[in-house]
């Protein structure tokens, strides 16, 4: 257990308690995070990224007593979130209103050969710009594994949310990266024929 | 179908399952694309409503804590404080009913005169009601008498 997982079992126990401070610094320490993957989810979905966030954490209040420290706080508010987007959109979909992640008729695309790198020549803001368009082009699956394998998620974690075998998890991490690497490249070969 | 492909190429490339990235040229992807995102920042409405829900939270529960174990307990001790004072302490109302009442003899004495005269009283009333039972039949086989010879009362 590193030493950011034991703090994290410190802040809950501080918090519960009765020191509220402890619970401010452990949702600074993860606001970002979450926040950014919702944002990256939920892109385009008729779910809010807003309200799934505020749920998640006022879930994650709600059930700090229960919390057991197994796994890491993050991977367990990602499932927290995950569930309640799956909710909604089950809600949703129950009222007529349907996600908008894929367009009618596109499927993942497939395995891309390896390309080039084109992330060399980027800059920073343009390579995150193009990234989220990429992430936008990956199916929710594909999308969900790269964002949590990008906040450190381990690998056994991410398919216990996902309810899945490991070695899904792992195919599907290679899928999102190959299928973003082709998506990268060819952003990166539009935007030197604009330029 | 393509994950089971997939699956199959991972497992049969000697791969583990607790391996981190599948290959080099993967790798070296992803070090590339997991650093270069730029920090999404959470409005500051939502946070501070978040921290408010955690601090009323919290406060619930203390509430909750204190008026389980520190106040209920504090009143039913009060309570039962006062009841036992009420009833033992001789200078308070309900003192009185805890003592015995002693009383004089001549109080029983003239108890028993009492019911002796209630007696005789009650004796005095039933025959009186006999008497009037026995005239009123009179009374009633008299006009009967009259009655069958024709005579008038």
């Amino acid at each position: 257990m590193d030493e950011n997982t034991i703090n994290d079992e410190m802040l809950i126990k501080g918090y519960l308690a009765g020191n509220p401070e402890d619970f401010n610094t452990l949702y600074e320490r993860y606001k970002r995070q979450l926040y950014s993957y919702l944002n990256k989810m939920l892109a385009g979905s008729a779910v809010s990224a807003d309200d799934i966030f505020q749920q998640t954490w006022i879930k994650a209040v709600d059930n700090l007593p229960k919390y057991e420290h197994k796994q890491m706080f993050l991977a367990w508010l990602i499932r927290i979130a995950h569930n309640i987007a799956v909710d909604g959109f089950r809600r949703n979909a129950r009222s007529g209103e349907t996600e908008l992640s894929l367009e009618d008729g596109e499927s993942p695309r497939e395995i891309a050969a390896p390309a080039g790198e084109p992330w060399r020549d980027m800059q920073r803001e343009e390579l995150a710009k193009a990234i989220d368009e990429a992430l936008n082009t990956l199916s929710p699956e594909l999308r969900e594994v790269f964002l949590m394998r990008r906040d450190d998620v381990p690998f056994k974690e991410i398919a216990a949310i996902q309810k899945c075998s490991i070695n899904t998890v792992l195919a599907r991490m290679q899928y999102a990266l190959k299928n973003l690497r082709k998506a990268l490249k060819e952003w990166s070969d539009k935007e030197g024929g604009a330029k | 179908m393509k994950d089971e492909r997939m699956q199959n190429k991972i497992i049969s490339a000697g791969i583990k399952p607790e391996d981190d990235i599948a290959c080099a040229g993967m790798e070296e992807t992803w070090n590339a694309l997991k650093d270069a995102v730029l920090p999404v920042e959470v409005p500051e409405l939502l946070s501070a409503n978040i921290r408010n829900y955690a601090a009323a939270a919290l406060q619930k529960k203390q509430r909750r804590f204190r008026l389980k174990y520190i106040w209920m307990p504090a009143a039913a001790a009060l309570f039962i404080c006062f009841g036992i004072a009420y009833t033992a302490l001789p200078g308070l109302p309900g003192g009185n009913y805890a003592t015995p009442v002693v009383k004089p003899p001549e109080y029983y004495s003239s108890m028993d005169t009492l019911d002796s005269d209630l007696l005789a009283l009650s004796t005095q009333l039933e025959q009186a009601s006999d008497k009037l039972l026995g005239e009123t039949v009179f009374f009633a086989s008299a006009t009967e008498t009259l009655q069958r010879n024709g005579g008038e009362i």
